[in-house]
């Protein structure tokens, strides 16, 4: 068939389309669009002046030199990796039988779609920088016009960058697989880069001109406009190849990717409906998985039953080892906050959350637990609520063991805010807090419950119910960042220690004794 | 089949699907090794075992669903996996999968005008061929039906509709009487008969032997992704009884 011909069937098949389903009038599509537009321009009129005051204490010229380039990095980095569950052309399942599986050109069916998705990425940039606008030109400061022209450009730039970078990976499962592999380093030097631009003006400039999540960010960094007009010309110029490069590979990705990704979003959009995270998340997973034969994760069988559930978690664990490296670096980064600036009570929340994030990373086991029921009924012959509490030993004796090492050098940079000693015990003694409420979260299995939804629907949320879902949601991470966090910051006040100590040892035995009482399903 | 006259011929003397060494990997698990299997025009071929086999992995890695780890495929002289000659290669075969995917938004009828069109079949024949094949599937009164209101053997014999609407050089069905009652899967196996009769090539898959005993002229056992046993349908399914596949 000549390519003639097949553009030909391919307009025959829309023009079925449009007569057997006919698309709504324009100006109903618009009217959804005034809607959305009015209710925006509203709420953001009303709270233009409380949130540009909030982003303005945190959004500066100085603050978007040294952590823009970083954010936009990382922000590319994560439109990259929705490439690998998603990506930015994903069609319904019916589609990829029924078009992608016919004789029509397949670049002819991609291209119409990628193309919305570099428009869509436009304008999501474009979004992202009138919010950098209104925190910089917030507390009576101004931003030039010609600056702020140029960072939403610049950010919408990259907004159509990352959606190349996501179709590069959608296409691909070794570009996919690389990414996976290359994100903890991205991560690093992500980092680096905050501290190289803070180093000086040298190191900012270094960062500046390292890529297209530098130019971006120039126009309100404090260059001079002759030299961040080059650098958005630059970020044009490598906007336009990629995007040229992933229009002409339209019909690069295989029909199995396709097909993949629909039953991934069908299964999780079908989740998400019933408020069912962990399903949502399961489908999306599904996406990427390689089954087949496991390597054996060489740790020895225990003698003691009591081990059984530990040695499973271990073995699991071993197997993805990169799930212990995440959880290193979360509940590293979490003890190091916390012991370095404890004394600041939302800082010691947040290094408490940084904690329960990195031993979340290691509840895997227990979440499987909480999927299939019947197999801890089947195999194992303790109680359920007994095994989902065994199943935290591994993920806090590892985030413990990281805590202890965290704490040398802390100690001896002398950087431990107050009483060394104290303050390590004390979040050596956060962790079972932690640990039993990130299980506890898990044990919900991310499904709501019928009660949370009749109670959002009828209750007396103003929100329609928006306010006990999201209080549901987020129970235990607030409660794991109130009790950890209050313990270690207790421990830096004059004669919290105690206090502290008693909290850190009560809150546990409460927590395991609700886990234990757990029944399946 | 469809009336009108396919727009991609096969290349000459090509059979209607040839693999070498097809294989394909999940990960660490080969779910098909080494398949080499030629189906000639007119020739029906069943690919027989037990769950896990392999047999749906080798129909739809033929039919270009799958990406093949390992070998070539090539249908009427094509290649489904390599673009743009991918697209020649799905005009000429077609797949009725076990699962019927179908539009829930869609009637019946207007699944067969959507292949119709995506596979060119055009001219003032169209509706009567549709309410033809409609009718012979015993389908006709619920042809302004939507895949909700269905059962599962009306959904399998819509998407059986779909495959027969449209031209084809080779057939390719994963378990297509599931679901299906003896009076649809005798009028299946009338349908199949005359695909080969019409010079199609047929590959099937099944656990009932009883549908393809007297169809198949060739059979394949597969067992862990690999050809176990091949020959005439009545030897390989002997064989695959003796291992006790099948039951006595």
């Amino acid at each position: 068939m000549t390519a003639a011909a097949a553009a030909q069937r391919l307009g025959e098949v829309r023009a079925w389309w449009h007569v057997a389903r006919p698309p709504k009038p324009l100006a109903t599509r618009l009217e959804a669009f005034y809607v959305v537009a009015l209710g925006v321009g509203t709420i953001g009129l009303l709270l233009y002046g409380t949130a540009s005051s909030a982003l303005a204490a945190w959004i500066t010229p100085s603050t978007l030199a040294e952590w823009g380039p970083s954010v936009v990095l990382l922000a590319l980095l994560v439109a990259a990796r929705w490439g690998s569950w998603q990506g930015p052309v994903v069609f319904a399942r019916p589609d990829v039988a029924f078009l992608l599986g016919g004789p029509l050109p397949r670049a002819g069916l991609v291209t119409p779609r990628l193309r919305w998705a570099l428009i869509r990425g436009a304008l999501a940039g474009a979004a992202v920088g009138a919010f950098v606008l209104v925190g910089l030109s917030g507390r009576g400061r101004s931003v030039e016009l010609g600056s702020a022209i140029g960072l939403l450009a610049g950010l919408a730039l990259c907004g159509v960058f990352a959606i190349p970078l996501a179709w590069a990976v959608q296409c691909s499962a070794r570009v996919s697989r690389r990414l996976g592999q290359a994100a903890p380093a991205l991560v690093l030097i992500a980092a680096g880069m905050v501290a190289l631009a803070r180093s000086g003006p040298t190191g900012r400039d270094v960062v500046l001109w390292s890529g297209p999540w530098g130019w971006a960010v120039q126009p309100v960094a404090g260059v001079a406009r002759g030299r961040w007009l080059a650098g958005l010309v630059l970020l044009a110029l490598a906007t336009v190849a990629a995007c040229v490069l992933a229009l002409r590979r339209a019909a690069a990705c295989a029909t199995e990717r396709h097909a993949l990704r629909a039953d991934a979003r069908d299964g999780a959009s079908a989740s998400l409906r019933a408020l069912d995270v962990r399903s949502a998340q399961l489908a999306m997973r599904g996406v990427e998985s390689r089954p087949g034969r496991r390597r054996r994760s060489g740790v020895r069988v225990p003698q003691h039953a009591a081990l059984a559930v530990p040695w499973r978690d271990l073995s699991a664990t071993l197997r993805v080892p990169g799930r212990l490296a995440e959880a290193a670096v979360l509940g590293g980064a979490g003890s190091a906050l916390a012991l370095t600036h404890a004394d600041h009570f939302p800082s010691a929340m947040i290094a408490a959350l940084l904690t329960y994030l990195g031993v979340a990373r290691l509840l895997e086991p227990l979440r499987l637990e909480v999927d299939v029921p019947a197999t801890t009924r089947t195999l194992l012959v303790r109680p359920y609520g007994r095994v989902l509490v065994a199943h935290i030993a591994v993920a806090l004796g590892w985030v413990g063991l990281v805590t202890a090492v965290v704490a040398v050098p802390c100690a001896l940079a002398g950087s431990i805010v107050v009483r060394p000693g104290a303050l390590v015990v004390v979040a050596l003694a956060s962790l079972p807090t932690i640990a039993l409420c990130a299980a506890l979260s898990a044990r919900r299995g991310g499904r709501m419950p019928l009660e949370v939804l009749l109670f959002a629907s009828s209750g007396p949320d103003p929100s329609g119910g928006g306010v006990v879902v999201l209080l549901w949601l987020v129970a235990w991470p607030a409660g794991a960042a109130l009790i950890a966090g209050g313990a270690t910051h207790l421990a830096t006040t004059a004669h919290g220690v105690t206090s502290a100590v008693l909290l850190a040892v009560i809150a546990p035995f409460t927590l395991a004794s609700v886990l234990r009482g757990s029944q399946p399903g | 089949m469809g009336a009108a006259a396919a727009h991609n011929a096969p290349v000459d003397g090509a059979p209607p699907l040839e693999t070498d060494g097809l294989g394909r990997d999940f990960g660490e698990l080969a779910a098909l090794r080494d398949f080499t299997l030629t189906v000639a025009p007119g020739e029906c071929v069943a690919l027989l075992g037990a769950n896990g086999s392999g047999k749906s992995t080798a129909v739809r890695t033929i039919a270009g669903q799958l990406e093949p780890t390992h070998g070539t495929v090539s249908v009427c002289g094509h290649d489904p996996h390599h673009e743009p000659d991918a697209e020649n290669a799905r005009e000429l075969l077609a797949l009725v999968p076990d699962n019927p995917l179908l539009y829930p938004d869609l009637t019946v009828r207007e699944h067969l005008q959507l292949v119709a069109t995506v596979h060119g079949v055009k001219g003032p024949d169209v509706e009567d061929l549709i309410d033809e094949l409609l009718e012979r599937l015993a389908i006709a009164d619920r042809q302004d039906f939507q895949p909700a209101q269905l059962s599962r053997g009306m959904r399998q014999k819509t998407q059986l509709a779909c495959a027969l609407i449209r031209p084809a050089g080779l057939l390719l069905l994963d378990e297509p009487v599931v679901g299906l009652d003896p009076l649809s899967q005798r009028l299946l196996r009338d349908i199949l008969e005359e695909a080969k009769e019409a010079g199609i090539g047929v590959v099937l898959t099944t656990h009932q032997l009883a549908f393809a005993d007297g169809l198949a002229d060739r059979a394949l056992l597969l067992d862990e992704g690999r050809v176990t046993a091949s020959g005439s349908f009545a030897e390989v399914a002997h064989h695959a009884s003796q291992l006790g596949w099948f039951g006595e």
